[in-house]
Order: structure tokens, then C-alpha cells, then sequence
């Protein structure tokens, strides 16, 4: 029998129950008597589980996503564009024998691979909110550390003044990348305060895991204050640079998808509202909040600048 | 005999969309999978009114005309799906209308409808004389205005709208063809 949490008394519980949730409209359609209906389930268990303290700083109390959305329902578009396609290419994802590599204006440049990358740093789970540009919102029980420890390893010198990212390039195997929709590969970038405010994660781990293909594996960004789409996934390369970097959507669409790409309710994007989100899960849309809700951590990083033209 | 397949064709795509997005488990956000999939069955559904007269197979069962108003009722249920999904909010509503250019658009789309579905009728038809032919020629207005909509909405990756594109081109070309033999 399945084990089903209730979602009260402490936080540990207030994550939900994902075999329970995994199973809800199998125990649905089962009650209504439609066996017929019932498929099997996409997401495996037999990943590699992580070891991680609780992050109690950051992290929001709100009721999480339930891994099967979380891994269901990607942008992902070197998967392809659809959002079930990434979770449907994930195998096409080599994230084996990965390399990491730091460099460009920094003391200490290093390679950290597959293994580093889960040993070298205290791991932590953060629960954050994510919001999309799309206008959809889920909240996301991340596994990582602070961005911040791995630049104070790198020692980057006092002319780096941001951090550029770049994803994996393999247009061999992935199936997105055959296709010129976007410049690959995916490139992002940040300002040096921002990369090294505390909310700036660098996730590997995803529900007590290790991250599954379609989520960023092994190793991707995570900036809770800004849309999904700058938190670059399956990370290659790190480089500390002295220009502002190039960003793919930025580099796409200018007027559309600014370098800061800070989500704001009062900067719509030009074709749709950005002032309301649906959370995936819920019926209606609610209020976008300023920077994600973040402001207490983030706002300061922007003070004296016009939000509507850096954008 | 045409009409009822007409109708059960048409109501067989509104009900394969609801059973989906309730009992299927892999649909993650089921309400804009709704919108979306109504969106497409609107616009699959006017490219079908062009070219059911060029289908020989096909247009001895389709009652065109019933098919026509069915168009309708789908871009109706597209556009009920986006309001309830905003909360039924006026506020939200008129936003997006005053802001936004691919809503504008596809309200215009809507609009353009109405006469038709009006004038649908035996009778408007006989007494409307050749005047219903122009006034039905807004089915082409309305699938610009649709396709405009869907294209505005498009992030990067314009694969299925060229495919569409490329299947209303074709539709035209071969519509041109035959009236003119």
C-alpha cells in the first residue's frame, strides 16, 4: 500500500507526498472504474539519491509541485519546444562523464566533474518559487549549493564583473539543437552582485535526487527572483568576464527579454501580461509578485535603476 | 444523415479535449492545454470549411454549413475557456483587451463571425441573394485574423505554424485550380 502524508504539522511534511500525487488520477479513474485508463509512470526511481541538509532561510513554506509536474512540464528546447518533449527526449541528455569547467578572469580556474559536483560543496535543499515567462509558476524543492562557494574557490579578480554560462552544445544527440531555433548553445549570464547574492543557487539535485535529464542535468543555475528561462540548464562552462555576457533570449528577441529579466508585474512583456501567473496545480491565476517575492533578498542589488528600461 | 455526422464530428472533438484534461495524468496544466487545443480546433476547423468543396471523398457527408456554425461555437468555447481561466474578472479582461495585441485580434476574429453565423439560415440566404456570397467571403478575413492571433503568441519556434501555413497555401492553390477549369 501507498503511504499518504497529510500536509500539516512540520515542513518536511508539507512536501507532498509524490507516490500519493504521482497516483492521483489513476486512484481517480480507478474509483470510476475505468482500468483501462491506467499507464504506466514516466518517472523512475532508481536515480542517485543525495545526501542534504534543509535550508530553512530561503525557503518558502508553500505547498511544492509534485515531482511528476516538475519533470513533466519543461522548457527545455535543446529537448525540443513542446513542454512534455524534454521529459520524452530526456535519454538524449549524455550527462555522463561531465565536465565543468571555471574560467576566464579568475585566480583559481578549475574543472569540476559529475562527482565534484555532488561532493565538493555542503549540499542543501531550497524550496523556491520559479516563475516562467510564459506566466505559469511552480514551486520546486531544488538540491544545491550557493553559487557564491563556488566563486569564492574560483577567486575571480576585481575586473570580472559578470558571470557567463553556457550549456551543453551536441547537436548530435539532441534533438532540439538540430533545428536552428535558437543560437546554440544556450548562453546566460549575470552581474557579479547578482551571482553572488545568497538566493543564487547552483542546483544538482531535484525531490532528495539527483537532477533528472530534463530538469538541467547534472548541473544547472538557479535565480528565483528572475523568469525560469535564465536559470540555464545542464552548464558546461563558467566563465567571469569584464562585458556583459550574451543571453540566448536576449540575444533572440532584445525587446522582449532583457539581460535582467527580473520578474516584475509592472513590465509586461510586449506580446502578453506578465501581471498574473497560473501555479501549476491550481484552478484561476494569482497575483505575479515583485522579483518573485524576493524583494527582501534582491531589491537592494537594483536601487537607483528604472526597472521598466533595464528590464 | 449529414447533419448528425457533422455535429457528432465536431462535439467528438470538444468532449476528446475535456475527457483529456481531466482524466489524462500526463497533462500537467490542463486549463491551458484547453485554451490551446480549442485554439487549434478553431483554426483546423475554418481551414476545413475552405477546402470541404475541393474534398471529393469527404463533402458528401459534411453539411458545410453546420460545420460553419460548429466553427463558431468552437471559437466560442476557445474565448469562454480564456475568460474563466482569468477568473471571470472584468478587470482582467478589459486589460488584456486594451493592451494586448493578439487578444485584440482575436476578438476581432470573433466579431467578424457573427455575421455570418447570423445569416446562416435557408431563408437570409435566399432573400440576401448574391449579397450572402460577399458577406460569407469573411470566412477568409477570419482565418487571417486567427492565424495573426496565433502567430503573435509564438515564442520561437514557428514549425506548426509554417505546417499550417503551408496546408491553408496548398488548400488556396487548389480551390484556385478547379473554379477556374
Amino acid at each position: 500500500m501507498k503511504k499518504i502524508n497529510k500536509y500539516n504539522l512540520d515542513k518536511e511534511n508539507k512536501v507532498t507526498d509524490e507516490n500519493f500525487f504521482n497516483n492521483r488520477r489513476k486512484i481517480m479513474a480507478s474509483a470510476l472504474a475505468f482500468p483501462f485508463l491506467i499507464n504506466s509512470n514516466a518517472h523512475s526511481s532508481s536515480q542517485k539519491k543525495l545526501s542534504f541538509n534543509k535550508d530553512l532561510d530561503y525557503s518558502t513554506n508553500e505547498k511544492t509541485n509534485t515531482i511528476k509536474q516538475i519533470t513533466s512540464y519543461n522548457n527545455f528546447y535543446e529537448l525540443g519546444t513542446g513542454k512534455r518533449d524534454p521529459m520524452l527526449n530526456a535519454s538524449r541528455l549524455k550527462s555522463d562523464d561531465w565536465n565543468l569547467t571555471i574560467d576566464g578572469l579568475v585566480e583559481n580556474p578549475l574543472t569540476l566533474d559529475g562527482e565534484d559536483l555532488i561532493k565538493k560543496f555542503q549540499l542543501e535543499e531550497r524550496i523556491y518559487r520559479l516563475r516562467c515567462v510564459e506566466a505559469w509558476s511552480m514551486v520546486v524543492p531544488w538540491i544545491g549549493f550557493e553559487l557564491r562557494s563556488l566563486i569564492n574557490l574560483a577567486k575571480p579578480f576585481h575586473n570580472a564583473k559578470y558571470v557567463s554560462f553556457e550549456s551543453i552544445l551536441d547537436s548530435e544527440n539532441l534533438p532540439g539543437q538540430k533545428r536552428n531555433i535558437l543560437n546554440w548553445p544556450y548562453k546566460e549570464g549575470l552581474r557579479m552582485d547578482e551571482a553572488i547574492n545568497p538566493l543564487t543557487m547552483i542546483a544538482v539535485g531535484l525531490y532528495g535526487k539527483v537532477l533528472p535529464n530534463q530538469n538541467g542535468s547534472p548541473v544547472r543555475l538557479i535565480v528565483p527572483w528572475k523568469y525560469g528561462f535564465k536559470s540555464i540548464k545542464s552548464i558546461v562552462k563558467i566563465s567571469f568576464v569584464e562585458e556583459i555576457p550574451v543571453c540566448t533570449w536576449n540575444e533572440q528577441a532584445p525587446n522582449e527579454y532583457g539581460f535582467y529579466s527580473n520578474v516584475n508585474p509592472y513590465v509586461d512583456h510586449p506580446r502578453w501580461s506578465q501581471k498574473r501567473e497560473r501555479r501549476i496545480g491550481e484552478f484561476g491565476k494569482r497575483d505575479t509578485l515583485l522579483f518573485n517575492g524576493y524583494s527582501k533578498f534582491v531589491s537592494n542589488l537594483y536601487t537607483g535603476m528604472d526597472l521598466e528600461k533595464e528590464f | 444523415m449529414n447533419k448528425i455526422i457533422t455535429y457528432s464530428l465536431s462535439l467528438l472533438a470538444f468532449l476528446y479535449i475535456f475527457y483529456e484534461s481531466i482524466f489524462n495524468e500526463e497533462i500537467i496544466n490542463p486549463y491551458s492545454y484547453l485554451i490551446i487545443s480549442s485554439g487549434y480546433i478553431s483554426i483546423s476547423m475554418i481551414i476545413m470549411v475552405l477546402a470541404i468543396p475541393v474534398m471529393f471523398g469527404i463533402k458528401n457527408y459534411i453539411d458545410r454549413r453546420i460545420l460553419g456554425i460548429m466553427t463558431f461555437v468552437a471559437s466560442l468555447l476557445h474565448l469562454s475557456l480564456y475568460l474563466i481561466d482569468n477568473n471571470l474578472s472584468l478587470d482582467f479582461i478589459l486589460e488584456d483587451l486594451i493592451s494586448l495585441r493578439y487578444i485584440q485580434i482575436g476578438y476581432l476574429a470573433l466579431l467578424l463571425f457573427i455575421p455570418l453565423f447570423v445569416t446562416s439560415s435557408d431563408a437570409l440566404q435566399k432573400k440576401l441573394g448574391s449579397k450572402w456570397l460577399s458577406i460569407h467571403r469573411l470566412i477568409y478575413l477570419i482565418l487571417v485574423s486567427s492565424l495573426i492571433h496565433y502567430y503573435l503568441i509564438i515564442k520561437a519556434d514557428y514549425l506548426i505554424f509554417s505546417i499550417y501555413l503551408f496546408i491553408i497555401l496548398s488548400i488556396l492553390l487548389i480551390k484556385k485550380r478547379i473554379y477556374r477549369t
